[in-house]
């Protein structure tokens, strides 16, 4: 046997033609502050180019497919008749309130409607923000999800053109969940939204990031958020992802929390054919918290891939984290849970919960908490199971009168409902438990 | 209603069941007592049907129907109902849905119309308060977390909304304190009526002076060794059950 490995040849699909054409485009530096970043991105990308299933964080999703497909880049945003109706379409249970559209990754001010914030709350597009607010904006964008971070944190650190901008001023209580909808319209484009959201100080508001698109499209969104939740700011932070099935969804969602500050995250990955998260929170100030709550629902043959991290960087922080998921006919799902307890993190307390149902013999998951403690006086659990339904429970509906495909779809329904009930915004939990319920009662009968 | 000959079965290659044989008719309340393993929880286990108990030989009417080739569902919307020893529970749905599709279940099979969320709601609503049950009860998931008593007093509002023909209390009384082994009684004492019959499972007597029977019958080995009036079971409480091991055995051979 020869001793040399053979290199794999690195893949970067159509990545560097985009990246070329960006560069020379006025794009590229109508924020001149950002070129640096923009750089960055573009050099981690040409220095590694799409990670293999060699690597150990992408070990069961193969990013193959999206590799290989042509996509075009977006170029200016769509604002016409159609994209306004249907903006419309897509409330989640917010509608009414204060809302930021994105359309194929473009600021929509049209379609936005900010007028009901509170004084000082700074919401909109995020590449205004980059000029009108460039001090609240140029220290923090790149640094929490800095473009080494994954290719894909590469690619939208040097392409992304726009996003939702969200700054909540210290001590200001938003009462009204704030809808950011990123619209997707456009077959086999690509879109790489950048998102930035900072609570200031004993501020408090709920978000809800959603990812719609009327249409079976196959198109890419690339998307990468920042959090940033001061000393006392509670950000409730929703995430829905409810794309064509036929869409590649990549998300980067990174954050920090100061000393007494709690971020919420609930994802519910309930479409797009194939959705990596990796969810990332540092918790860096005594008291911290970090809740990180998942629903995922997949049938046909989508893909979802929840890689999170907790790192507990100091002391006297909880953590908790209930990610479930329901899976039918050939999908696959794949959970990764981080948790990093450092040496000086004494007393924390971490909780982590993974659940799957399986209701097909062709689906299959992937689960595995990865928990490294420095630290000798802390709390931390983690569970994993992966199953059908319980027959002790199905037995009980029946003899309730349930037929058992009623009661397997109740049981589906149940479980989840279980994590579903976690969800910080009660509008959405609600528009979720009322849009989800016959989908679940079906599949769970096999319907 | 239910007229049970020479019943036997078995959970796996093992006789629970050697011989049963019982006749209850409607408004009567019969207490089946016993020895730990004699055979009464598979009994009410039997009667409702779970999968795990094979019945090998015998017979089951009821209403003039074979049981033993009713599924679960189809005896629990004929009016059977087993109020289970250890209720199950089930994490995300609550009381007030799992009930209303249960109750619904029923409402189909007899074709009448289906009750709506509201309507529903009232009627729950109507019968917490008959059976002093908290209101909160209704919205919490279905005995997730529940106290042993809530568990047990929940099986009994089950009872309560799905009014069955044949109540099946399965041990209802174990781990119970005297309060709410006073509130589960007071419960099925409003429950009970000349058209409902109970069968009631218990070990001890301490139950049956409050829920006063019509009849007890004692099992052990797997079949009823003596049947009697309500005294039998002060009598039991007095002597214990090894007195009527004898007989068991002996009877069995």
């Amino acid at each position: 046997m020869s001793g040399a490995v053979a290199e794999m040849p690195m893949v970067k699909g159509c990545w560097p033609a985009h990246l070329d054409a960006f560069e020379k485009s006025p794009g590229w530096s109508a924020v001149p502050w950002a070129v640096g970043l923009r750089k960055r991105g573009s050099a981690a990308f040409h220095e590694r180019g799409f990670p293999t299933t060699d690597d150990e964080d992408w070990r069961y999703t193969s990013v193959q497919a999206l590799a290989a497909t042509a996509f075009r880049q977006s170029l200016a945003a769509r604002a016409d008749a159609l994209v306004s109706s249907t903006a419309k379409m897509f409330g989640f249970g917010l509608e009414g309130g204060p809302r930021i559209v994105l359309v194929d990754g473009f600021f929509s001010p049209e379609l936005s409607d900010l007028t009901a914030l509170p004084k000082g709350v700074r919401a909109g597009g995020l590449l205004r923000a980059m000029t009108a607010e460039k001090a609240r904006v140029e220290t923090h964008l790149g640094e929490i999800a800095p473009p080494s971070f994954s290719a894909f944190a590469a690619l939208n650190a040097a392409l992304f053109q726009d996003g939702a901008f969200l700054d909540v001023p210290a001590g200001v209580k938003v009462e009204t969940p704030i809808l950011i909808l990123h619209l997707s319209h456009e077959s086999y484009l690509a879109s790489h939204p950048r998102n930035l959201y900072r609570v200031g100080a004993g501020a408090s508001v709920q978000v809800l990031e959603a990812y719609a698109s009327p249409s079976c499209d196959l198109y890419f969104t690339n998307a990468v958020t920042e959090v940033d939740v001061e000393r006392g700011g509670r950000l409730i932070h929703g995430r829905i992802e409810s794309e064509s099935g036929n869409a590649f969804h990549v998300a980067c969602t990174q954050g920090r929390v100061a000393e007494d500050g709690l971020w919420q995250s609930d994802v519910a990955a309930l479409g797009a054919g194939f959705f990596r998260h990796d969810l990332g929170a540092r918790l860096v100030g005594e008291r911290a918290e970090a809740r990180m709550f998942g629903l995922t629902i997949a049938s046909g043959k989508q893909h979802v891939d929840h890689h999170t991290a907790i790192d507990h960087a100091v002391p006297h922080c909880p953590s908790r984290e209930y990610y479930k998921a329901i899976l039918n006919g050939r999908s696959r799902v794949v959970f990764n849970g981080k948790v990093y307890v450092r040496e000086d993190a004494q007393k924390t307390d971490a909780k982590q919960t993974n659940r799957s149902l399986l209701l097909s013999e062709d689906a299959r998951v992937d689960t595995k908490p990865q928990l490294e403690i420095f630290a000798d006086d802390v709390k931390c659990t983690h569970g994993a199971t992966v199953g059908q339904l319980d027959e002790d429970m199905i037995h009980y509906c029946r003899t309730r009168g349930m037929s058992p495909a009623v009661a397997r779809g109740i049981l589906t329904y149940a479980f989840a409902r279980d994590v579903l009930q976690n969800f910080g915004i009660p509008a959405v939990k609600e528009h979720l438990d009322r849009s989800l319920v016959q989908r679940l009662l079906d599949a769970g009968r096999g319907a | 209603m239910l007229s049970i000959k020479d019943l036997t079965a078995k959970v796996g290659a093992k006789e629970i069941l050697t011989g049963i044989t019982l006749n209850v008719k409607a408004g009567e309340v019969h207490a089946i007592m016993g020895p730990n393993g004699s055979g009464k929880s598979t009994l009410a286990q039997v009667l409702a049907g779970h999968p795990a108990y094979t019945v090998t030989g015998g017979t089951v009417t009821y209403q003039g129907r074979d049981l033993t080739e009713m599924t679960p569902e189809d005896r629990a919307k004929e009016g059977i109902f087993l109020a289970f020893q250890y209720p199950v529970e089930i994490p995300g749905v609550s009381n007030a849905y799992f009930l209303r599709a249960a109750y619904n279940e029923r409402e189909k099979q007899a074709g009448r119309p289906e009750l709506d969320v509201m309507e529903f709601n009232t009627l729950l609503k109507e019968k917490s308060k008959i059976l002093h049950i908290d209101e909160s009860l209704l919205n919490r998931p279905v005995n997730e977390g529940f106290s042993g008593g809530e568990k047990k007093r929940n099986e009994i509002f089950q009872l309560a909304v799905l009014e069955p023909k044949l109540a099946i209390l399965d041990e209802t009384d174990s781990g119970l304190d005297i309060d709410a082994l006073r509130t589960v009684s007071d419960g099925v004492n409003r429950l009970r009526s000349k058209d409902r019959a109970f069968i009631v499972v218990t070990h001890y007597q301490r139950l049956l002076n409050y829920i006063v029977p019509d009849f007890v019958h004692v099992i052990a080995g797997g079949r009823i060794v003596k049947s009697g009036g309500k005294e039998l079971a002060l009598e039991l409480e007095q002597r214990g059950y090894d007195w009527l091991k004898p007989a068991a055995a002996g009877a069995a051979r």
